[in-house]
């Protein structure tokens, strides 16, 4: 599983990163909808008379859900280094020499990544396939295993 | 043919026997007896066998032998008849007559069992040696039409004997469903992942290709 054979982890491209980042995304946007289906039940229980659907607050949604994708991914690539997209697409995130990112840098490259994804289209144009993210923080995305 | 010796109940006893054989013989039994063994062996001589039967009671020696036996058998009531009326000779005769019937009576009632249990003994014999020789087999392939046996078996009564619902809950009970289920879901997961992870990997290469291509790069360079 962490065979660290320079050809076996070959660095994943735009494709299946994007994939990756966008089936987070849906994990993540699933995760605010049942914390809101959550909250929404707990205030029925405890004043059913005066019940009546949360507004949503733009401010407060848009920063529980950073916070949220930030917490996920964070606790994703520090415990496996894959997050439930990067499993499906088959990817794992590794520091420059370590099978593993510490909490640290898990933190700091979730921030990066959830205030600035954009920076993910440099995969493209850069010849080892790294994002701004892998760049500042000396990760890289690998392949973690092969399809063939 | 052969009437019946109207000399009394001694006379009787020893003339029945071979009375009953001369009228059988008459009669075609024994030639029957012979002739059944003939018609198993070959079905398609049964109606030419029956034809010689036929002929043979009406052939001519044949009547001239069962009218000598006739003869002879009415000759030798008469003799006894006479004979019986013997003073000393008659009496004395007819005692050893009884004696004679009485003895073979006793034998009859003795023996018979034992004779049976032979005659039983040797019929199973044969019928063992027999069935060992022939191919039943191939003696059924070959005379039975065993298709036309199967086309007449009432299938549906059969079916209807059975308790088709038990049957099918033992049969699904030796397969193992759910593990069947579990392990074709599995491996059909397995497969798709593999192929969107694969296909993906292509995809990255294909657009790491167009792009190396646009900035002019050489792709083993990267």
């Amino acid at each position: 599983m962490t065979s660290s054979e320079p050809d076996v982890e070959r660095a994943a491209g735009i494709i299946t990163r994007g994939l990756a980042a966008i089936v987070d995304l849906v994990v993540v946007l699933l995760i605010m909808s049942a914390l809101y289906g959550g909250l929404v039940l707990v205030r029925l229980v405890y004043s059913p008379t005066a019940f009546s659907l949360p507004s949503l607050n733009a401010v407060f949604s848009t920063v529980m859900t950073f916070a949220i994708a930030v917490l996920y991914l964070t606790a994703c690539w520090t415990v496996s280094g894959s997050t439930a997209g990067a499993v499906t697409m088959g990817l794992r995130v590794v520091g420059r020499r370590s099978p593993r990112v510490s909490l640290l840098v898990g933190l700091l490259r979730a921030i990066c990544c959830v205030l600035f994804p954009i920076g993910l289209l440099w995969v493209v144009v850069d010849r080892q396939r790294r994002s701004l993210q892998d760049i500042i923080f000396r990760t890289r995305v690998i392949y973690s295993k092969r399809a063939r | 043919m052969v009437g019946r010796p109207n000399i009394g109940h001694d006379a009787d006893i020893l003339s029945a026997g071979w009375g009953r054989v001369g009228a059988e013989i008459v009669a075609g039994r024994g030639f029957v007896g012979k002739c059944r063994c003939a018609r198993f062996a070959h079905r398609a001589n049964y109606h030419s066998v029956m034809g010689t039967e036929v002929d043979l009671l009406k052939h001519p020696v044949v009547a001239a032998a069962v009218g000598t036996a006739a003869i002879a058998v009415g000759a030798a009531e008469a003799a006894y008849r006479v004979a019986e009326k013997v003073p000393v000779f008659g009496p004395l005769m007819r005692r050893g007559v009884v004696g004679l019937s009485e003895r073979g009576d006793q034998w009859v009632t003795q023996s018979a069992d034992q004779f049976k249990a032979l005659v039983a003994a040797v019929a199973v014999g044969l019928v063992d040696l027999v069935l060992d020789e022939m191919d039943l087999n191939a003696l059924v392939r070959e005379r039975v039409d065993i298709d036309a046996l199967a086309a007449d078996l009432d299938i549906d009564a059969v079916i209807n004997r059975v308790d088709l619902i038990a049957l099918a809950d033992k049969v699904i009970e030796g397969v193992d469903l759910p593990a069947i289920i579990r392990e074709s879901t599995n491996s059909m997961t397995a497969e798709v992942m593999t192929d969107v992870r694969t296909q993906g990997e292509r995809a990255d290469d294909a657009v790491a290709g167009i792009v190396n291509r646009m900035l002019g790069r050489d792709r083993d360079n990267r």
